[in-house]
């Protein structure tokens, strides 16, 4: 293990928590039962409600805008408190992309134990500065309390136009799907957890993570996109069931999906987390992985903290909008699949 | 066998801490301590995946007990007479294989029908006393709704699948009701997976 991974394990950050990052989502399926139980709200100036499982509320303001509200706070799955902070940030402001919008104002929502060094909280605090900036949002304050273990996210609010509000469930029977980021960073912190993570491999998976969606996002504008979600921890194959929603099913094509190169190595040497096997629970019934090799299973599994975003974009538009991904900085992102009209299983393969 | 008590360890460790011990020079398997269900699961992927015997126990208070051999054959399926690997290896209702039960219905027998339903959930409570367990229950056309939310049968489905019995429903059953997404346990198959564990049941109890 080399000088980097050594010091992201050394504050004791990681060791304080026994679940990190998206990993420590609870799983949809239980989720889904609690939500059945509350009211549907009935206002019509809420546009996307929790009735659907979207990434973020939409609230219609005026004839024109809408309002974007979002939050996301998880467990450190990194020791290095900034790295931590700037990751924890990129993915609360990744849902408000996620809906084709952009971030205005963030509050950071802390837990942090009463015994741990503040100056810790402190680091964590500018890590998410960093990234609020970078975002063109503002923080406009926050709310923190303490708890045995410490947790860090954004509450977001963002704006965008209500017709050009993406849903995650809407795509289009023919539409390609692109995936913006390389899968496998839950497999490679599992690798980092119990010190097997090579240097390149850790590099690439807290770059990735660290990564805005902004750009992807802003890529999209002109495309002909119908649909589009940012892939967390529920992983690649349960957030393309979210995408297929009732009406369609998606084909995916295992080869063409981008991958941190050793993440496939660690699969094959088990170094499996417990949301990956969750996520397993939950999806494979809706596909049949039996003709897959075990890591490729794993890696459509696996849950990805601050993961790229699944777009659904017109076939004729997706050679050229991958490319306009790639130049804006997410190198990775490419062609995976398409959807196809609604089939036995929900998600196919090539 | 070497005793791993990895509770309150998130995986991977504990899967990485019974790799190294399977390595070790002598060893012919672990025993695994964990304190959670999807942690079975990931050892059950490292023994199958690496050609193990694999079995676990479930021994209440959120612990399991799970036992990795090196030798398959001291896993669950050992046969009958290996008394001796059979008794190391604490496999769920013992070493010899169940039957497979199929379940074509959601109430049991022809007559009253809340008399049926009664009797159904009778018989799978019986199910889990049975020694050896079922090596598999098989929900088809409307057995299906036993497998679902609501169901009063799947407290006790919870408690086979905990000690190793497959609980399978039919998916073109489950679609044809609109259950698919409303299953609480076990997991959907098609056909062909239902006509082979038939196939290579070792006795058949059909409802």
């Amino acid at each position: 293990m080399g000088k980097n991974a050594e010091s992201l394990l050394s504050k004791g950050l990681l060791s304080s928590c026994t679940s990190g990052g998206c990993g420590a989502k609870i799983e949809s399926d239980g989720l889904a039962k609690l939500l059945a139980a509350l009211p549907v709200s009935k206002d019509k100036q809420l546009l996307v409600g929790y009735d659907t499982s979207d990434d973020a509320a939409v609230y219609i303001l005026d004839e024109k805008n809408s309002l974007i509200f979002t939050a996301d706070f998880f467990p450190p799955m990194v020791d290095d408190a900034r790295t931590f902070g700037r990751i924890a940030a990129a993915n609360a402001l990744s849902d408000v992309w996620a809906m084709g919008g952009k971030p205005m104002v963030a509050l950071n929502l802390v837990c942090f134990p009463e015994a741990m060094d503040k100056s810790i909280l402190a680091e964590i605090l500018a890590g998410g500065a960093e990234k609020i900036a970078e975002a063109g949002a503002v923080l406009g304050g926050g709310h923190s309390i303490y708890d045995k273990e410490p947790k860090y996210g954004l509450a977001v609010t963002g704006m965008v136009e209500t017709a050009k509000v993406i849903r995650n469930n809407t795509p289009k029977i023919g539409h390609k799907v692109i995936l913006t980021k390389p899968l496998g960073v839950g497999i490679v912190m599992a690798a980092l957890r119990v010190e097997m993570v090579s240097e390149g491999a850790l590099r690439q998976a807290l770059a990735s993570m660290e990564r805005l969606n902004r750009y992807a996002c802003e890529s999209m504008a002109g495309f002909n996109v119908s649909a589009c979600t940012d892939v967390t921890g529920f992983g690649l194959l349960v957030h393309a069931l979210e995408m297929a929603g009732d009406q369609a099913a998606i084909i995916l094509d295992p080869e063409a999906l981008p991958l941190i190169p050793e993440a496939v190595a660690y699969a094959n040497e088990y170094l499996l987390t417990a949301a990956g096997q969750r996520n397993r629970n939950r999806g494979s019934r809706y596909a049949d992985l039996s003709a897959l090799p075990f890591a490729t299973q794993e890696l459509l599994f696996d849950p990805q903290t601050s993961g790229g975003l699944l777009i659904a974009v017109a076939p004729d538009e997706a050679e050229a909008l991958a490319a306009r991904i790639r130049e804006a900085g997410d190198e990775s992102a490419a062609i995976i699949g398409e959807v196809a009209p609604k089939a036995e299983k929900v998600i196919l393969f090539q | 066998m070497k005793t791993l008590d990895m509770q309150g360890n998130p995986c991977p460790i504990p899967v990485v801490n019974a790799k190294k011990a399977l390595a070790e020079q002598g060893a012919d398997g672990v025993v695994v301590l964990v304190d959670n269900f999807v942690a079975v699961q990931n050892l059950e992927k490292m023994a199958k995946g690496t050609g193990c015997g694999f079995s676990y126990t479930d021994e209440g208070a959120s612990l399991y007990k799970v036992t990795i051999t090196k030798d398959p054959k001291q896993a669950f399926n050992a046969p009958p007479e290996d008394t001796e690997t059979a008794s190391n290896a604490p496999t769920a209702g013992g070493a010899k294989k169940g039957p497979v039960v199929l379940i074509t219905a959601d109430s049991m027998g022809r007559g009253a029908e809340d008399l049926g339903k009664l009797l159904i959930k009778g018989f799978i409570f019986s199910l889990t006393q049975l020694n050896p367990l079922p090596e598999a229950v098989i929900f088809l056309n409307g057995g299906a709704h036993l497998t679902t939310e609501g169901a009063n049968t799947v407290p006790d489905l919870k408690v086979l699948q905990e000690k190793g019995t497959e609980v399978y429903t039919c998916g073109t059953c489950a679609n044809y009701y609109k259950l698919t997404e409303s299953l609480a346990v076990g997991s959907i198959v098609d056909m062909m997976k239902i006509t082979n564990t038939l196939a290579k049941a070792s006795g058949l109890i059909t409802l």
